[in-house]
């Protein structure tokens, strides 16, 4: 209950003061320290008033390529000596990559109180916090929602129900129920998302139908409670696809989480939300009434006896909530630290019970996965190999390497379709849904090609967390097993040509989540290595020590560089083997409690590695 | 220009499952409460090469290594063994520092008593798992490594393999060593001071770790610092404890102190990321917060983050150095004695107050039977002699009364004639003498002197409570305890009483590596009526609430206290060996509930070495089956009977009076509330009475608050400073001047006899704990206290717990 009721103590007072927080340990009967925990931990709460309008400007990944550093600059000279009315602060990553650089306002006092600014001007926002702060009720303030912002895409494959009428949908739960026989249809379910072949789509790329089976039995076993949570945080910088799931197809998330429950049994579903999607906590809790009033959620669901209500729990924010094992002490009102992990959730999740945890977009693809034609459909969604899928899928085959195996079979195609967030100097930045095994070529020329027709120089394929990565990456950097595979005569692979999917990118030893981030001639990487530094430095919780004190060393670094402080000799010191930026790297990856610590190295490594002369460029004279 | 290991490894790292978060068959593993029965779960595991075999659980403990029961059928709470409670167990009692032929994993934010959290990683090793090789079929290889993991967290799972910096294989000690290298550099790089504006500071455990290491792993503390330190504001708000926020390495060791050792919940983690700090409450100034400066924390503290301003210096220190052939005891010093070089050194530092050397002369007592002590002797060197009676104590017997007690004062103490040879001897392999009183605060079982020159470590009992936490000094200090516990045990109580001395041998023999003895706290069962009868108990410390459960409530009957037995009759009653012996109508199954009350000590003899015994010592047997005869027979007269009704009688045990030995009570009907009794008290203590005129009605006598001296007093346990206790032959407790203030002793007290004073004038202290002292600087024990004696309707009393019940119990 603390973060809900803290929740409720800033909306009330504008912050939070310290004899109400004092009131609240005493009516929950906490220890002060708790209380001071949580507060201290998420970046939603304050202890002290604020000024009438605080604007927030993302600095992150596309919003920093498009300058969102200059319109900060100008917005703090602009608010000099203003601080009353005006505070203005650099935030991570507000999700809105494919408007950047995005901006918004929150007055103080007022329910309705956050405006979006997307893709202005610094004196844009300057006037609209003018307009508010005249008071002028009747003058129209700019507000960039989400709902107006126009979609790249129009049709989307995964909405079923998109030409349907709205009593169409929730068809996997009414078969569910209909088919009587529980665990028939449980089997149908697992057997349709196994068909499928569909995987996590947050990152780690598990596959579902075991997760959802994992579950399963464990709840069996104790028969105790079990959880459904949906995974919405979203706050890995370049990925909004589930902001636009949630938005757009609400109804895919919520049925998809239900079904979930209702086939690992659940006692009870939370759909987390990034406090910063207003409208899309909006939609998903209007739509969580749709399904009630439906009949196919909550209580007694359509007549069966079963129930399974869905809530939706809006995160007091911050990157590491993400990370699943923290969103879940988030739920348990514990600061946001990550778990040591085993166990995993499957076994030990929500308040220790087994927990089925899932990504917004995984849930999404359940109604159509099984609504449709039990996961035949989807599993013939995926794109043809080309040669360089083959020559891996050989090789794959040679080694016996069971991953690939089970997931292709004898087969010659990918399976299925999933959603790319695709931003920076592309055309048209913005969520596409494609088939998988799509190249990276492909899906720049989907977002209408680069942007100005420049030349591309570099793309980052999971956010920061896999670094940059050059268009050209010579076979010398690619691990000794890939560059054995490939023609000796080639120099360099050309990563256009490389199909998106999990299972390929894994054995090439490169990450790929589902932000997309595209960079052009004109880019500046070490700008881009110094903000995705800082973006790990300021999100990371400081359980462990590595990432507590490593990634701040990273930051540190990258600021140097940045400055121009580091002499070329200094840079090739520090970057050599055995030498501290590796061995640092190398302990944070081996040693982090979880993903942020073990890869917050990779943006400011991967420049070093890959675009040296970009890093050479800034070395300081002498 | 740069090595390719790091981009070759991490992108696998991603979101990964552990190494073993599956089985061999790709099952997920769950993390399940571990059941008893894996305690003979045996796994082996490769550490470095070496096997070691462990139990896939052990019993939980508690911050001072007690196994945690859930009652007292010794049923206990089992926690996953892990990998660092493997590599312990390997290495016994030897230091792995020092013997380069073991394994070695350093920790830091880990330490034995306190659960571990696994968040500064040093204790980081290779994990592999030995599995089939499918390349070559009945072979084995390693799969894994690459991922660290930390040992103090890891459980150990079958086929583990795992490496420390020490491993032969150099892939995996070079990772490892690698791996400890940037954790001890970035710590350094933030937390060790290096530059000469900040204040001199002690060495810390982290200062040594990285010193002892440095050489081992090329370690060079500022290779990392590529920025000046984050400089953090010192925080003096402190009297007792200052704090250096800038040292602090976040290892949250001082907040699970607070909160897990001492249940204070005051210090959390505040801020987020790199400027995450500990914080206090609402994170306010340590001084202004609600800590009540117990010092655990700052103990615990292994940097120099939470340091103490000032020793403690006790009165008593100071009084015993002026006594002949004692003298100070630095905490180098301490290192000398296997025992107390297990203290930590801040630990050894703050309280050098409670250790005192004793240069012995043949004939010095060091401690005399029937007294109260708060202190215990480490044996250094000599020999000592025991006498478990002391004829001393049957002269003052006999002349009661304060005649008695003047005449005791002018007897002369020490009067070597009148005592015969010792019944025991000790030497320095016996390690330590008188820790039982001093832990039980029962009073000493035997006079003991020495009989050559020789040399001990006079210890308080803050510092026996405390050298509890090291599990090496723990096992030799249970071993001692345990076998002395059970051997005066069998030796005093009355069940063996009428034996002969030759038969009373045959038991103790037959029983001493046979019982157990078990530790229980409040309101933990013993047996519930009903359940099938496995075992006899005789009560040793604390006392037993004997109850019946009748139409959905409980009747108590009883309650036993030290000595007291129970339990026997259901273990003959289904035995064909004394089926002609025993009257029929005895049942197997528990006729009532017996619950500890308190905390309670209790040897338990199980039901077949209990048999076997009765076989064995046929007195012993006919004896029981008389109890038995007579227990049958008690049973049919019950209703008859006079004895306290069972509301009354709950009431008392639920007011704990059985525990009281100075109770000041009231009678209700001659009290007129004029207050004298107060006035008295607080004439007779500097103006601040020590007693409330109010508390719970017991029949028509009112319970006033005020101290009870207890026979097992609850608020001696855990005082950081050993400022309470209860003196040599005086039953009353006292608090003495070094008290910190920390309230334990008050929140210890169920009966809000304790109370923190605020201390205006104090140098160094907010507060301080008093309590009624029965008035020991102006009256003997034998006269009445100011309270009593103030009375002008003679309506205060003193008496005991069992005096009061006897009063109001109606009579035949």
């Amino acid at each position: 209950m603390i973060v809900q009721e803290l929740h409720k103590l800033q909306t009330k007072h504008g912050y939070l003061p310290r004899q109400e927080l004092v009131a609240l340990g005493e009516r929950l009967a906490v220890p002060l320290y708790r209380i001071q925990e949580v507060v201290s931990f998420f970046p939603h709460y304050r202890t002290s008033p604020t000024a009438e309008l605080e604007i927030h400007v993302c600095q992150d990944m596309a919003c920093h390529l498009r300058g969102s550093a200059g319109v900060l600059q100008e917005l703090r000279e602009a608010a000099a000596g203003r601080e009353g009315q005006l505070k203005i602060c650099g935030a991570s990553c507000l999700g809105r990559c494919d408007r950047a650089p995005a901006a918004r306002i929150y007055e103080q006092g007022n329910e309705h109180s956050v405006y979006n600014l997307h893709r202005r001007s610094a004196q844009e926002i300057i006037e609209a916090a003018s307009t508010l702060l005249s008071g002028k009720s009747n003058q129209l303030v700019v507000n960039d929602t989400d709902h107006a912002w126009p979609p790249p895409q129009k049709d989307w494959q995964i909405d079923i129900y998109a030409s349907q009428p709205v009593s169409e949908r929730y068809a996997s739960i009414r078969r569910f129920i209909q088919a009587g026989d529980n665990s028939a249809a449980v089997q149908t379910v697992l057997g349709s998302l196994k068909t499928a072949w569909l995987l996590g789509l947050g990152g780690a790329g598990g596959r579902a139908y075991k997760k959802w089976e994992e579950t399963l039995k464990e709840h069996q076993k104790r028969d105790e409670k079990a959880y459904v949570v949906c995974n919405g945080d979203e706050s890995e910088p370049a990925t909004f696809k589930d902001r636009e799931l949630f938005l757009r197809t609400p109804h895919l998330v919520v049925e998809g989480v239900i079904l979930a429950g209702l086939v690992v049994g659940a006692s009870k579903g939370y759909i987390y939300i990034r406090h910063e999607y207003e409208e899309q906590i909006a939609a998903v809790r209007e739509e969580i009434k749709a399904a009630e009033a439906a009949g196919t959620c909550g209580d007694n669901i359509l007549g069966s006896g079963m129930s399974f209500p869905v809530e939706v729990f809006v995160s007091p924010g911050g990157y590491i909530c993400g990370e699943q094992t923290a969103l879940i002490e988030a739920i348990q009102d514990q600061r946001a630290e990550p778990r040591n992990r085993p166990p995993e959730l499957q076994t030990n999740g929500l308040w220790d019970m087994p927990t089925l945890l899932s990504n917004v977009e995984t849930f999404a693809w359940v109604p159509a996965i099984v609504v449709r034609d039990q996961g035949k459909w989807f599993q013939e969604q995926g794109q043809e190999w080309n040669q360089w899928t083959q020559l891996t899928a050989n090789l794959a085959a040679e080694t016996g390497d069971r991953g690939w195996t089970e997931a292709f079979g004898k087969g010659t195609h990918f399976k299925g379709r999933r959603f790319f967030s695709v931003s920076g100097d592309v055309e048209r930045a913005g969520a596409y849904e494609v088939p998988i095994g799509i190249t990276l070529g492909e899906l720049i020329a989907t977002c209408g090609g680069m942007r100005g027709g420049e030349a591309l120089k570099a793309v980052a394929l999971s956010g920061p967390s896999g670094g940059f990565l050059p268009r050209f990456i010579k076979t010398e950097h690619l691990s000794a097993k890939i560059r054995k595979m490939l023609p000796t005569e080639l120099k360099a692979f050309d990563l256009c040509e490389l199909q998106l999917d999990m299972n390929l990118f894994r054995q090439w030893g490169l990450m790929l989540g589902a932000g997309i981030t595209i960079y052009s001639e004109s880019a500046d990487l070490v700008e881009q290595a110094y903000s995705a530094s800082h973006f790990y430095a300021r999100e990371s919780c400081g359980k462990c020590v590595p990432c507590r004190i490593g990634s701040t060393k990273i930051a540190q670094v990258s600021s140097q560089l940045r400055v121009r402080k580091l002499t070329r000799k200094q840079i090739d010191e520090l970057f050599q083997k055995d030498g501290p930026l590796l061995d640092l790297a190398g302990t944070m990856s081996s040693t982090a409690i979880c993903g942020l610590g073990q890869i917050a190295a990779n943006p400011l490594m991967s420049l070093l590695r890959y675009f040296p002369d970009e890093a050479y460029a800034y070395a300081a004279q002498s | 220009m740069a090595d390719d290991r790091y981009f070759d490894e991490q992108a696998q790292r991603w979101e990964e499952e552990g190494l073993f978060a599956r089985d061999l068959d790709g099952q997920l593993i769950r993390d399940v409460a571990p059941e008893a029965s894996d305690y003979g779960n045996m796994v082996e595991v490769l550490i470095d090469g070496q096997a070691v075999v462990v139990p896939r659980a052990v019993p939980t403990t508690d911050a001072q290594g007690n196994i945690l029961f859930v009652d007292a059928s010794g049923k206990t709470i089992p926690r996953r063994t892990t990998i660092y409670d493997a590599f312990r167990l390997l290495c016994g009692t030897v230091s792995p520092e020092k013997t380069p032929t073991l394994p070695l994993i350093p920790t830091l934010c880990h330490a034995e008593h306190l659960h571990p959290v696994g968040v500064c990683r040093v204790c980081s090793v290779e994990l592999g798992r030995l599995e089939d090789d499918p390349k070559n079929p009945g072979k084995k290889i390693v799969r894994g490594g690459g991922k660290l993991v930390p040992a103090c967290v890891q459980p150990v799972e079958e086929r583990m393999v795992v490496s420390t910096l020490r491993a032969k294989d150099e892939k995996s000690s070079g990772r490892v060593k690698s791996a400890l290298r940037v954790l001890l550099e970035l710590l350094a790089s933030e937390h060790l001071p290096v530059s000469s504006d900040r204040p001199p500071l002690e060495k810390s455990d982290f200062a040594r770790l990285v010193d002892s290491l440095a050489p081992h792993l090329n370690l060079q503390p500022q290779r990392l610092a590529f920025e000046p330190a984050k400089i953090h504001p010192q925080d003096n708000s402190s009297l007792l404890i200052q704090i250096d926020h800038s040292a602090c390495i976040l290892c949250d060791r001082c907040s699970r102190s607070c909160a897990d050792v001492k249940q204070n919940f005051v210090i959390g983690r505040t801020g987020k990321g790199f400027s995450a700090r500990i914080g206090f409450d609402l994170n306010d100034p340590m001084g202004e917060s609600s800590c009540v400066s117990c010092g655990e924390c700052m103990l615990n503290c292994p940097t120099t983050a939470l340091t103490f301003r000032k020793s403690i210096v006790s009165e008593w220190y100071e009084e015993e150095l002026q006594r002949p052939g004692r003298s100070a005891v630095t905490p180098e010093e301490m290192e000398a004695s296997a025992l107390l070089a297990t203290l930590p050194f801040r630990y050894r530092q703050w309280n050098q107050s409670s250790v005192v050397r004793w240069k012995v002369k043949a004939g010095d007592e060091l401690c005399a039977l029937g007294e109260h002590g708060s202190t215990a002797f480490i044996l250094n060197k000599g020999r000592f002699g025991g006498w478990r009676s002391d004829p001393r104590l049957a002269k003052k017997k006999q002349r009661k009364g304060l005649t008695g007690l003047l005449a005791s004062f002018f007897e002369p103490k020490q009067e070597q004639a009148i005592f015969g040879p010792p019944d025991f001897e000790m030497t320095e392999a016996d390690l330590i003498l008188g820790e039982m009183t001093c832990l039980n605060h029962y009073p000493r079982t035997a006079t003991v002197r020495a009989l050559t020159d020789g040399e001990v470590f006079i210890i308080r009992r803050n510092v026996l409570f405390t050298l509890q936490r090291s599990p090496a000094a723990r096992r030799q200090l249970d071993g001692v305890y345990r076998q002395r516990a059970i051997t005066s045990h069998l030796r005093r109580v009355p069940f063996f009483a009428a034996l002969t001395a030759d038969e009373r041998k045959t038991c103790q023999d037959f029983l001493q590596d046979r019982v157990k003895l078990l530790n229980l706290e409040p309101g933990q069962a013993i047996f519930r009526q009903g359940e099938s009868a496995d075992a006899f108990y005789m009560v040793r410390i604390g006392h037993v609430k004997v109850s019946i459960s009748q139409s959905g409530s409980e009747q108590v009957l009883s309650y036993l206290g030290p000595d007291k037995h129970f339990g026997e009759i259901g273990l003959i009653a289904d035995s064909p060996e004394f089926a002609t012996d025993i009257p029929p109508g005895l049942s197997s199954r528990r006729t009532a509930n017996c619950t500890a009350l308190d905390d309670v000590e209790i040897v338990r003899i199980g039901k077949d070495d209990f048999r076997d015994l009765l076989l064995r010592v046929p007195t012993l047997k006919t004896q029981v089956v008389a109890e038995a005869h007579r227990t049958l027979a008690r049973r049919s007269q019950a209703e008859t009977a006079p004895r306290p009704s069972s509301p009354l009688l709950a009431e008392f045990l639920d007011q704990g009076l059985y525990n009281a030995q100075k109770l000041l009570v009231l009678d209700l009907e001659a009290c007129t509330r004029c207050d004298e009794c107060t006035k008295a008290c607080a004439d007779t203590h500097g103006g601040v009475p020590r007693l409330i005129r109010d508390g719970l009605r017991f029949d028509k006598w009112l319970v006033a608050s005020a101290c009870r001296s207890c026979t097992d007093p609850y608020c001696l346990v855990g005082c950081p400073v050993d400022a309470i206790h209860r003196k040599a032959d005086r039953n009353e407790i006292q608090i003495e001047s070094h008290c910190i203030g920390c309230g334990l002793c008050a929140a210890n007290c169920p009966y809000g006899n304790i109370n923190m004073h605020q201390e205006d004038d104090g140098p160094i202290l907010r507060s301080r704990a008093t309590m009624c002292d029965l008035c020991h600087d102006i009256v003997a024990p034998e006269e009445d206290v100011s309270c009593v004696f103030a009375c002008p309707h003679n309506a205060a009393f003193r008496m005991s717990g069992a005096e009061l019940l006897q009063r109001v119990t109606p009579v035949g």
